[in-house]
């Protein structure tokens, strides 16, 4: 098993997650689909262990996350907000990255060029706009070439072209990876969709481009 | 070798942000030349106790820019997400704590000495240092401790104050011996507290 989200509840003042399960036999590109608030974001960071749940657990490739802290190689994660240093250059940040992870894989290079991010290289990332900070983080996330990877509504507040191509991207990383993305609204991808509606999850429609 | 490699990206980071460690070392010597020349109409030992109120001080300012910055910058869950242990990445916060506050710690010391021309100072190098890396880990624990907290701005000084409280009879006797003790004895207990702050 790849991932397994057992019966996970999350409260702040309210119960933002009330049961959530989940488990992902095979690669494959999912989209959690919900209105603001709903809790995917919530979601997303205690799949990936940056959150505490309430009641529950995770267990990547079979394992609890809280009791084998290796599962940081075989996820890659990209916040709806920039998580990269500001001050450094593009280069800068991705060489540290590169550095603590032991790696830089041929995906990320190969996404960062198709992302045309390469006439960034000596740019402070802090002088970037919202839209390259963004590719430049989904590039971040894959550089330990992870298993499973975990994006926060990648496609919002990117250019058409730009969303086009990153569309392209995680139909094709879905092959060997499991991609599991969040988003406001349906995503016009081919993937399985599950809408997270009062904290309670429900699997929707296959939907086709 | 990890450790290394967020010494060196804080360092990067924050000569980027000059301004910010001009306006310390601006402190410093501001603070410097007041206590040198306070220091001829009263007693020239008052030097020794300033400078360590000075050096507290920069721990307090230096500790805006370890965990708290990392938290507000949200470049935190990017370093919780390494695979990297939490120790690794406080010790790197204590080591880069450190060489912040000895920079300006020295500066002071050297300012203290011009101005003033006590150069007994010179002879308390070691108890500087020692003090220096125990402020450091103190620094980088009380950032840690409250980067959640709304309320960071008035409690990171207050924990700085208690931490150092448990040493301050032996720094103000400079008694070298005791101060390594205690310094020890404290800097494990802090070290081995992180972990359980800093794991989620």
């Amino acid at each position: 098993m790849l991932l397994e989200i057992v019966d996970v509840w999350k409260k702040y003042r309210n119960w933002i997650l009330k049961g959530v399960s989940l488990s992902f036999k095979e690669n494959g590109l999912v989209a959690i689909v919900g209105k603001n608030g709903s809790g995917k974001t919530t979601l997303l960071k205690i799949t990936c262990g940056l959150i505490k749940p309430t009641k529950g657990e995770i267990k990547i490739l079979g394992k609890d996350i809280r009791k084998n802290k290796n599962y940081k190689k075989n996820i890659g994660v990209m916040f709806h907000e920039n998580i990269l240093y500001e001050e450094l250059t593009v280069k800068e940040n991705l060489d540290f990255y590169a550095k603590m992870f032991g790696c830089m894989s041929d995906v990320a290079i190969d996404v960062f060029e198709r992302l045309g991010l390469k006439k960034f290289m000596n740019e402070r990332v802090g002088n970037l706009s919202y839209g390259w900070k963004k590719r430049l983080n989904f590039v971040r996330a894959l550089i330990n070439n992870p298993k499973i990877v975990l994006l926060d509504e990648p496609l919002s507040g990117l250019d058409e072209s730009a969303r086009v191509e990153l569309s392209k991207i995680l139909s094709e990383l879905s092959n060997d990876k499991l991609v599991i993305f969040t988003s406001p609204s349906y995503p016009e991808l081919e993937c399985r969709v599950y809408t997270l509606e009062n904290g309670i999850l429900h699997e929707s429609n296959v939907v086709n481009t | 070798m990890k450790v290394m490699w967020l010494i060196l990206k804080d360092l990067k980071v924050e000569t980027r942000r000059c301004f910010e460690i001009l306006a310390s070392i601006s402190f410093v010597l501001i603070s410097s030349l007041l206590i040198s020349y306070a220091s001829h109409y009263t007693t020239i030992e008052l030097i020794v106790p300033s400078l360590w109120l000075v050096i507290t001080f920069i721990a307090v300012f230096t500790s805006t820019m370890s965990f708290t910055r990392e938290i507000d910058s949200k470049t935190l869950y990017g370093l919780k997400l390494l695979p990297i242990s939490a120790q690794t990445v406080f010790i790197s916060k204590v080591v880069f704590t450190f060489i912040l506050i000895v920079i300006q710690g020295f500066i002071a010391v050297f300012a203290l000495v011009l101005f003033s021309g006590y150069t007994e100072l010179l002879k308390i190098i070691w108890i500087f240092l020692i003090f220096s890396a125990y402020i450091s880990v103190v620094s980088a624990f009380s950032s840690a401790l409250v980067m959640y907290s709304e309320g960071r701005g008035f409690l990171m000084p207050m924990l700085i104050f208690i931490f150092t409280v448990p040493i301050l009879m032996a720094l103000i006797k400079q008694d070298l011996p005791v101060l390594i003790l205690e310094v020890t004895a404290m800097s494990c207990v802090i070290i081995s507290l992180a972990s359980y702050v800093l794991e989620v």
